[in-house]
């Protein structure tokens, strides 16, 4: 089957600076792709491209098997765009917004006010409809974003980061909508650099930095990529040097650190890592407190592959 | 495309800053206009002048009698007029100066021994208007009399006979004597009117606020909102169509409606020839249109940058179309003389000089030479418009 989107070796400059680089991707019918990466990383740069709104200086782009080019109407019929600032008239209300930007892509009025309705339904905003946008709160806000990216049915949609500055409660009301997306038939492509709602939704994940593909994969495959296997932190009022050298020498155990309290240890996939560790804890008579086990993240794996974190500012409150 | 034109439309009219810019503020400025040319206009009324008369023996001197004949007339109040002059009479010198002092009358008039008028003016003379009339008045009396000295030394057949020296008399003191005025206009020219015509060359140039709001709503370098409708699947020829729609019928209306309170409300002649103004409007409108697209279209400057060019821009049009008083005025009309080219390329001048041609001039072919001058601007405009708008990628944004 034809990929949806095939970009190969796209390179993009701002001056000296490099956004995107040798930037290559493809989207297969009915996936969600998650581009994620730190902010700077490329993601909607890449986006841009993709869409003809920025020049590039080398590679190609293909949707739906087809050339990309600013002046291709028929492909741009079958594209949605919900874009990382919220992008609506002030002065329309939330009803007259959807519709006006319907109205871009589709000219029969009563075909259009079928499609405003289901796109009111969809995102939850038939009781604001007559509501203007200054009137809603953030989440609402950012639903008629994505009201109005979608309400032409298109087959592709490129999501920008839409749950920046998002409460919780809209922030999943917003994956399970693109996952309903999803399950219509639509092809999506979800830019974000929060790895949670990214691992939650998408069926493929491409991580980038710099412009540059770094690896990429389902979650699981991404988590296998990396030696990481299993993290465990616990709570301990004090580690003695030597138990801490003890714990380093345990097999699977790749490092471990004790600050302020709380010993961190990773370790490579195993069965027993917990076992060992508490094991060796118990033979130097040292009191444990609370412990926590987990499976590496996306974050992890991005931390392996580049030396730093992920998310490189700190979160919103609520998330 | 008319869907997209009716949004554009609705959102405008529930812009604050439209509204108050292009809507209301021509507006509020005829009104300014009305109630500063009211005040000016009831300056200039002469009302009638308090003028002592000495009335002494050489005022009642036969040589002093034309003068009197002459103040006497002035004196008196024609159909429908009130006098121009309300003569009192003083026998007494001191008395007359103490009036005048007091300033119960305004000149003070006396006679010398020749027969010669002369005249008083109060201490700390301001030099009022009503001084200088009669002082011309006075002027004029002295001319005629040394025109009929010389006219008897050099031709005294010409007065020897009462009749001719009545004849002579009409014409040296008549209302007609030595000019006839001649105009070519339709109708008397109104210095303050050109205020107002200037006022909507000023509201043309105002208007192209909404086609820059709106244009800016459709590049991607713009506005967010312009990004979703660049990526689109409608042609940008057509969204500018929206915008060129949606922006002419706004700025329309609001000509129309500062052309209605002009006429209507501050009660400005356009000389019977209303019917025609909505031509004007519509003309005016296109070229406003055209002044926001073509500014807003360019793809070098940011918004904040092409906001302020354009409320810099709208106020330097409209100095040359004499909005700003008897100063504009006056480097309007030797601009005219001078560089007639910057005044033809200045939509906000042809603006005025549509309405002033309108009004005034008898044949409508300099109102249509105008119009034809205000849609060649706007196809200029319209054309880099069009040019800018087709570039659809840009290297940042």
């Amino acid at each position: 089957m034809t990929d949806v989107v095939s970009v190969s070796n796209l390179v993009k400059r701002y001056g000296d600076l490099v956004a995107l680089d040798h930037f290559s991707l493809r989207v297969a019918p009915g996936e969600i792709l998650g581009l994620l990466g730190p902010n700077g990383s490329g993601k909607t740069t890449a986006i841009n491209c993709m869409l003809q709104l920025l020049t590039y200086s080398q590679g190609s782009i293909e949707l739906f098997g087809q050339p990309m080019t600013p002046a291709r109407y028929d492909l741009k019929r079958k594209i949605g765009v919900v874009p990382q600032q919220v992008a609506v008239f002030d002065e329309l209300t939330a009803r007259e917004n959807i519709d006006c930007f319907c109205s871009l892509y589709v000219s029969d009025r009563a075909e259009r006010r079928v499609l405003v309705d289901a796109a009111l339904d969809f995102v939850g905003l038939r009781d604001f409809q007559r509501f203007r946008p200054r009137k809603l709160s953030g989440g609402l806000l950012r639903r008629l974003n994505i009201a109005c990216g979608i309400a032409h049915r298109p087959e592709l949609i490129f999501f920008d980061e839409p749950t920046v500055a998002v409460d919780p409660q809209s922030r999943n009301a917003i994956l399970s909508g693109i996952q309903r997306l999803r399950d219509e038939g639509a092809t999506v492509v979800y830019t974000s650099h929060y790895m949670e709602e990214v691992e939650q939704i998408c069926s493929r994940i491409v991580i980038m930095d710099h412009g540059r593909v770094l690896a990429q994969g389902t979650a699981d495959e991404l988590k296998r990529m990396i030696s990481t296997g299993e993290k465990i932190e616990i709570e301990v009022a004090d580690l003695p040097a030597a138990v801490l050298a003890a714990l380093r020498a345990l097999p699977h155990v790749i490092s471990a650190v004790y600050e302020a309290g709380v010993l961190r240890v990773s370790c490579e996939a195993s069965q027993r890592n917990l076992m060992d560790v508490l094991d060796a804890l118990g033979r130097a008579d040292v009191a444990v407190g609370r412990v926590w086990s987990e499976p590496p993240t996306l974050n992890d794996v991005f931390l392996e592959i580049t030396g730093r974190e992920l998310r490189d500012e700190t979160p919103e409150a609520g998330r | 495309m008319l869907s997209l034109a009716g949004y554009h439309i609705r959102a405008m009219l529930r812009n604050n800053g439209i509204l108050i810019w292009v809507v209301a503020f021509p507006i509020i400025l005829a009104t300014l206009f009305m109630v500063m040319f009211d005040g000016m206009m009831s300056n200039q009324q002469a009302g009638t002048i308090a003028v002592g008369v000495l009335a002494d023996g050489n005022y009642q001197a036969p040589a002093a009698e034309p003068l009197r004949a002459i103040l006497g007339a002035l004196a008196e109040e024609g159909p429908g007029e009130e006098a121009f002059l309300a003569l009192t009479s003083y026998a007494d010198a001191d008395e007359a100066n103490d009036a005048l002092i007091a300033r119960e009358v305004e000149v003070l008039v006396t006679v010398d021994a020749d027969g010669a008028p002369q005249m008083s003016v109060p201490p700390n003379s301001l030099n009022s208007t009503h001084e200088a009339m009669v002082q011309a008045v006075l002027d004029r009396y002295l001319q005629s009399e040394a025109a009929v000295s010389e006219l008897a030394r050099n031709d005294p057949a010409a007065l020897a006979s009462p009749e001719a020296v009545a004849a002579l008399t009409a014409d040296l003191m008549g209302d007609e004597a030595q000019t006839a005025e001649v105009s070519v206009l339709r109708v008397d020219p109104s210095e303050m009117a050109r205020f107002y015509y200037a006022l909507l060359g000023f509201s043309t140039a105002m208007g192209a606020n909404v086609a820059s709001v709106l244009t800016e709503r459709l590049k991607a370098n713009l506005s967010p909102v312009g990004a979703r409708c660049q990526v689109s699947s409608m042609q940008p020829a057509r969204q500018l169509g929206a915008v060129l729609i949606a922006s002419w019928v706004i700025v329309f209306c609001c000509l129309m409606a500062a052309f209605c309170y002009i006429r209507f409300v501050a009660n400005v002649s356009f000389a019977g020839r209303e019917a025609l103004a909505p031509v004007a409007c519509a003309a005016c409108a296109l070229v406003s249109c055209a002044l926001g697209m073509a500014l807003w279209a360019l793809p070098w400057l940011s918004a904040n940058v092409k906001d302020a060019v354009l409320t810099v821009g709208v106020l330097v049009l409209a100095l040359p179309a004499g909005l700003y008083g008897e100063p504009a005025l006056g480097l309007s009309d030797w601009l005219t003389q001078h560089m007639p080219w910057l005044q033809a390329i200045n939509p906000s001048v042809q603006a005025a000089n549509a309405f002033y041609a309108l009004t005034y001039y008898d044949s409508l072919v300099p109102f249509f030479q105008t119009l034809s001058t205000i849609l060649a601007i706007a196809a200029v405009l319209f054309a880099v418009a069009a040019l800018c708008m087709r570039r659809q990628r840009y290297a940042s944004l």
